[in-house]
């Protein structure tokens, strides 16, 4: 069982957008996720499609990667389709089975909305495929930094972020190794009912638990040696610069945005 | 004449709150001096990791006092010189990595301490060189054997420029290969740099490593000496359920079968040496 997280791993490169400051990038998928909510045709739809598929041919991280990341949101990608084209009334009735009806308007809109997700984790995936999670921590950092005024520790929680990353795939092989010395000793993880195999996780879960809080108490101990202290001011090894180029891409997605607007699609 | 960097006077500490427990240092008056490599060994529960963490101030006395190059941990304004001054190295290699990469780790501490982001690259550069890490420098910890995970640890804190290393059992969870580079290291940097090293061990082979021994019991300080008075003194060892190097114990035993041994032979080749030269007679 290979851990699968597509979603938040860094995929090398120096593209464009491997190059943008990560910052800038969160600002600027925040405003592409505003203008996605603006437009309210197929045309613009797929404007903002193609610009998304093109930024991605840049990265030139390969299409079936890209395509596993979206494996996740595949059932809500049915889910969505079927309420619509079933639930929706209103337009040309387009087909008939008994009681239940599929007209043309729950079509057109169940297929708008599956195209706005798919951008949705698409922008997403591009803005986390190519900033490295340090420096993806320290934009996010910097993005809540106005949360500060009402003493939000957002210094600490950038801490805590970049912790749990580091954190995640020790944790999964100790998860591991639980599973099997449980299995070694005639845990059954895999037979039996849902209710079944998710009471089965107990002996799983209970020491892994136990492990974490002991492994979280020593590493505390380990930063506070090595000098951490909560609130205090740190400085940063990597810097993640500002240049043109960042402010030319938020020109232009800020031309883009008004566009848009203005063209009304 | 070395000058002092470690020091506890009538140093008492107990854990709990206020110290209501039973006290798990009592009365321990101690001088390092500055380059010394000191071992430290004594049964579980007698206090080794306790006065470990006194030294870099994750702890501080109950009673009594500790100095820190003359700085009392008692103090909290000194603490951030302290514990830069001793560094410390924990037994769980994968506990003490906090950072997604090997070059990342290694800054952390300098960046705890607002050292300025181009002289960290240049610091951390050249650490990662001295520990032979260059390679790594981009790699996540959890692809690191544990033996790197030690060296990762190492190299994090002397690039803080530390005048000690404390090491609380670094070894024990280490493949023999990992637990001897990581011994090389420490030895390297005790003889080439004079660093201070304070080493709390289970395996009399390492305590045999240092130039002095102290064994505590029941959190009091036993006994205090070279390796070859303290490691081949079986009665004292014995008694507290410790054993001696391997080649004390095995001497003690040809000795008991009658072989004219000298005493305190601490290290396998002298024992080698010592039963070649009476071949001869037998």
């Amino acid at each position: 069982m290979k851990p699968s997280i597509t979603l938040g791993q860094y995929f090398p490169g120096s593209s464009l957008l491997h190059r943008l400051n990560a910052r800038f990038k969160l600002l600027l998928l925040l405003l592409f996720l505003v203008l996605l909510f603006l437009v309210e045709t197929f045309a613009g739809l797929g404007l903002l499609l193609g610009l998304l598929l093109l930024l991605a041919a840049l990265t030139r991280i390969p299409f079936s990667y890209l395509l596993r990341g979206l494996k996740p949101i595949f059932y809500i990608v049915v889910l969505t389709l079927i309420v619509y084209f079933f639930f929706s009334r209103g337009g040309v009735v387009l087909l008939r089975l008994g009681p239940v009806t599929v007209e043309s308007q729950g079509v057109v809109q169940g297929l708008f909305i599956v195209g706005r997700l798919v951008i949705i984790v698409l922008a997403t995936m591009l803005v986390t495929l190519t900033t490295t999670p340090l420096n993806l921590t320290y934009g996010l950092e910097s993005f809540l930094k106005p949360l500060r005024l009402v003493k939000v520790p957002v210094a600490e929680i950038a801490v805590i972020m970049t912790i749990a990353l580091r954190f995640i795939p020790t944790l999964m092989e100790e998860s591991q190794r639980i599973m099997k010395a449980q299995e070694a000793r005639g845990a059954d993880f895999e037979s039996g009912s849902l209710w079944r195999r998710a009471r089965a996780m107990t002996p799983l879960i209970v020491p892994l638990f136990v492990s974490a809080f002991r492994r979280a108490d020593e590493l505390a101990l380990a930063m506070e040696a090595r000098g951490y202290r909560v609130g205090a001011e740190r400085t940063r090894m990597h810097q993640d610069p500002v240049t043109a180029r960042d402010w030319l891409a938020l020109l232009f997605l800020a031309l883009l945005f008004a566009g848009i607007v203005i063209a009304g699609i | 004449m070395a000058e002092v960097l470690l020091e506890t006077k009538a140093l008492s500490f107990a854990y709990g709150e206020e110290g209501r427990n039973r006290p798990a240092l009592e009365d321990i008056n101690l001088k390092v001096l500055q380059g010394e490599y000191v071992a430290i060994i004594g049964p579980s529960g007698s206090g080794k990791t306790t006065l470990l963490k006194h030294f870099n101030a994750l702890l501080t006395p109950c009673r009594g006092q500790v100095l820190v190059k003359g700085l009392s941990t008692a103090e909290k304004a000194n603490h951030p010189e302290i514990r830069r001054l001793c560094g410390m190295i924990f037994q769980n290699p994968d506990n003490q990595l906090v950072a997604n990469t090997v070059e990342e780790d290694v800054a952390f501490g300098l960046e705890n301490y607002r050292v300025p982001p181009a002289e960290i690259r240049s610091r951390v550069a050249e650490l990662l060189k001295q520990m032979e890490l260059e390679d790594l420098a981009r790699r996540p910890p959890h692809l690191l054997s544990g033996g790197q995970k030690q060296r990762v640890a190492i190299a994090g804190i002397l690039a803080m420029r530390p005048r000690c290393l404390l090491m609380d059992e670094p070894t024990s969870m280490l493949d023999p290969r990992g637990r001897r580079e990581l011994l090389e290291t420490v030895q390297k940097l005790n003889r080439e740099q004079g660093i201070t090293v304070l080493h709390v061990t289970h395996y009399p082979e390492e305590a045999a490593l240092a130039r002095r021994v102290l064994v505590l019991e029941g959190g009091r300080l036993a006994a205090d000496g070279p390796p070859r008075e303290i490691l081949t003194d079986l009665a004292l060892l014995h008694s507290l359920g410790l054993r001696g190097t391997a080649a004390a114990e095995m001497a003690a035993f040809l000795r008991e079968a009658d072989l004219p041994l000298p005493p305190k032979l601490l290290g396998q080749d002298e024992l080698v040496e010592q039963i070649c030269s009476l071949l001869p007679a037998i």
